[in-house]
């Protein structure tokens, strides 16, 4: 057998539970060889090792028992940036048809091997891959380099040419025209490709380019087509699923996610988008088991999000009403393992205890354990005063509601009039706290308080525009700095502030102090909404600050 | 229109784990036979040929595993069919790679024909289990030598694996016939794997033409041939 390539030098890492094989591989290799070879038992393991040294070659087999399986160790590897481009990851299979990966095509490993194989045909396999490697290497480096035109350049060079790696080329060109944003171009790229072939990736390119030009119903059309060819392409579950949401279909593309989650229940990212995507549509039943299984899967995963946590609380909690039976006692009594266990990792992130109390506040209210609740609501009272502006908005209506129903009514309506105080000019809010105030039993009293707030936000507003016109920018940075101060919340007198300051240093020359206290005020607005009316004055204020920390 | 529910089976997860640990031992037993195998002179014919023989039955108890696996999920709409674009010439030398130490066990002269510039659009996870059978049956049936070649023909891809044996009796020929056309025809090892070749033939297509398995005696070594054509 002879090895056109010197292994002597190359880190290898075997990922394999099974002993005996692992050794074999590991002999295998070593004929080959190759010094430095490293063995992981199970996928932990192997992250851990492949945090600490950048192998040249992984040899992983997909079955690797409890925990991560082969493919959520790849994905896991490049999300964390320990396997690069110019790694060669090899997948070891005892199904020789898990061919097209369960997961995401995005992160595809360069080769599957099945088993039975000798060692003839592992170094075989090497040889070719590293061959197809070294002539991608260049290509491969400057993506890794993140220099993409140079690549997309070294691309159309070997298309133009049809070498040996020009449908490797298309598929990397498509990729980079994909992540570019240059979606007509992708299109162009995926469709040449499917001109000679239907092939598996071009269709889910070409539909991607398709659903990130808006053109949904054709988007739809192409991935269809692929679940057609080949019921077990999961990503192409995943991009009908957006298509339908798109379409305004969200209980198609919930039957969709659901049946891709069939396929392949081990992907965190898609149990948390069928867990969200039933929670729009009050799937309850649905949306509890897909947050069951984002909660379980995190515990190995990169992606694990705390939230899933709070939504699978969300879920169950539909259930867990007073006369509920059984199945609402053990509904509570898993969301409050859950809070527990939720608590206990996160013991400094305080805007998300102040969720899980409330959610436990609102178990314990459920299950008529009354004294609990109050206990909840009051230690998340607490964290929500030490919070201040940095609240969410839905906790604090959660509290309130959590108050009134534990009977501690004049603290639920203390927190609702602040509330409003708080919120007054968040549309999207409105109905949300109308209904809190009706529930607290103050909804005419809530509706004065709207009204007169609003008064006062106009009348502010007056005044200040009054200073603006007379030129009194002073007066003007005062009242509005004065009132961001009172009002941390409320968009349009953090957006005012900011504008003051802006306008007054405009004309008087930038400082640095007030630089960054318009840079605070803006921030606060932040997280407004791309549909809220208010956010392109948002964007323009930013660009006015960004001119005057340029200015001379 | 409203998506349709597909409905899961636990059979399946059994079946997958089961698989799985039986390819482990089966894979444990053919590296260990290849070890020991390495481990004796070339020159022991006896010792040789026992243990090719070991080598060639787990290989063949590992090859009908494949094939059940694979009927089961292709029946089941659960098959991820990967049709890609394939050097043939690099795809035949593994399977070549796999029968080598075998083929030698038993005194048998492997070999294998194809332009080095022969690209394909096929499954090659399926394509590997047609030509293990394929080959499998020619070592049973061969005297010496058994080729495996592939070029173009018609449009399409001409996979064939000829033997050099007496070339193959009159049921093998008509199991093949029908096969072509499509009709359910014997039982046992050969009918699986007749069947699976032609299912695997049939899952390929392109502009409406459809893959097809053949069998003949009109090889070039005098033996039994076994085609595949593959659009």
């Amino acid at each position: 057998m002879l090895e056109k390539h010197n292994y002597s030098k190359k880190k290898f890492l075997i990922i394999e539970d099974f002993p005996e094989f692992r050794l074999s591989v590991k002999r295998m290799v070593e004929s080959l060889g190759a010094k430095i070879i490293d063995t992981a038992m199970h996928g932990e393991d192997a992250i851990e090792k492949m945090s600490k040294r950048r192998y040249d070659y992984v040899l992983s087999d997909y079955n690797l028992g409890e925990g991560k399986d082969g493919q959520q160790v790849l994905e896991e590897g490049k999300h964390r940036g320990y396997v690069k481009s110019t790694t060669i990851y090899i997948m070891l299979t005892a199904e020789s048809t898990l061919n097209m990966v369960m997961g995401a095509l995005e992160y595809e490993p360069d080769g599957y091997l099945a088993k039975p194989f000798n060692k003839e045909m592992l170094i075989n396999r090497l040889e070719k891959i590293t061959q197809k490697k070294e002539s991608l290497m260049n290509i491969l480096k400057l993506i890794d380099g993140k220099k993409d035109d140079e690549a997309l350049v070294l691309c159309d060079k070997e298309i133009d040419n049809e070498s040996r790696i020009a449908l490797d080329c298309l598929k990397i060109k498509g990729d980079i025209l994909l992540k570019q944003k240059n979606f007509a171009a992708a299109y162009g790229v995926y469709d040449g490709v499917l001109d000679e072939r239907q092939t598996l990736w071009a269709l889910l390119g070409i539909g991607k380019a398709l659903y990130y030009q808006e053109e949904y119903y054709d988007a739809s059309e192409k991935f269809q087509d692929l679940i057609d060819q080949n019921q077990m392409c999961v990503e192409a579950y995943d991009w009908l699923a957006k298509c339908k949401n798109k379409l305004g279909d969200p209980l198609d593309a919930q039957t969709i996610l659901e049946n891709a989650v069939r396929l392949s229940p081990k992907a965190i990212l898609r149990q948390q988008a069928l867990g969200l995507l039933a929670l729009e549509n009050e799937d309850f039943a649905v949306a509890e088991k897909a947050f069951r299984h984002a909660v379980k899967l995190g515990k190995h995963s990169c992606y694990q999000r705390p939230d899933d946590s709070l939504n699978l609380v969300e879920s169950l909690l539909v259930k867990v009403v007073p006369d509920a039976g059984i199945s609402g006692k053990r509904a509570g009594n898993e969301s409050l393992q859950v809070i527990k266990e939720l608590l206990r990792k996160h013991r400094s992130d305080e805007v998300l205890k102040l969720k899980a109390l409330v959610l436990e506040g609102e178990t314990f209210a459920g299950l008529k354990q009354i004294k609990e609740a109050k206990t909840s609501l009051d230690k998340a009272e607490k964290i929500y005063q030490k919070l201040g502006d940095k609240a969410p908005a839905d906790a604090a209506i959660k509290l309130a509601n959590g108050f009134i129903k534990v009977g501690e009514e004049e603290k639920g309506r203390e927190l609702t009039r602040e509330i409003i105080k708080v919120y007054f000019e968040d549309d999207q809010l409105k109905d949300e706290i109308k209904n809190l105030a009706t529930t607290a039993g103050i909804r005419a009293e809530s509706d004065n308080l709207y009204a007169s707030e609003e008064e006062r936000l106009k009348d502010l507003n007056k005044k200040g525009v009054r200073f603006f016109q007379e030129g009194k920018l002073q007066e003007a940075v005062e009242l509005f700095e004065k009132a961001a101060e009172d009002m941390p919340h409320n968009v349009s007198i953090n957006l005012n502030a900011a504008q003051a300051l802006i306008r007054y240093m405009e004309h008087n020359g930038k400082d640095s102090k007030m630089l960054n206290r318009s840079r605070r005020y803006l921030d606060r607005v932040k997280g407004l909404d791309k549909d809220d009316k208010r956010f392109n004055r948002y964007m323009e204020l930013v660009k006015l600050h960004q001119s005057v920390v340029d200015s001379r | 229109m409203v998506a349709r529910k597909l409905t899961a089976s636990s059979f399946q997860a059994i079946l997958a784990s089961s698989v799985h640990d039986m390819k482990n031992s089966l894979s444990m037993l053919l590296n260990t036979f290849d070890e020991i195998a390495s481990d004796y002179h070339p020159q022991d014919g006896n010792k040789n040929q026992r243990i090719s023989n070991l080598q060639y039955q787990a290989s063949r108890v590992n090859n009908d595993l494949m094939k059940l696996l694979s009927l089961y999920k292709i029946e089941n709409d659960q098959y991820p069919l990967n049709i890609a674009k394939h050097a043939v010439a690099d795809f035949l030398e593994e399977q070549f790679l796999r029968f080598s130490a075998i083929a030698s066990g038993k005194g048998i002269t492997l070999d294998v024909v194809c332009d080095e510039d022969l690209w394909w659009y096929f499954d090659a996870s399926l394509l590997a289990g047609v030509v293990n059978d394929a080959v499998g049956n020619a070592t049973h049936y061969c005297n010496k030598a058994i080729r495996l070649s592939a070029k173009t023909h018609d449009g399409y891809l001409l996979v064939s694996i000829e033997d050099d044996g007496e070339g193959f009796p009159e049921f093998m020929l008509d199991a093949g016939a029908s096969a072509k056309k499509g009709i359910d025809f014997t039982s046992g090892s050969t009918g699986l794997g007749l069947y699976f070749c032609s299912i695997v033939a049939k899952m390929h297509s392109h502009e409406g033409r459809y893959g097809y398995v053949e069998l003949d005696n009109a090889g070039e070594l005098k033996g039994g041939r076994f085609l595949i054509y593959l659009p």
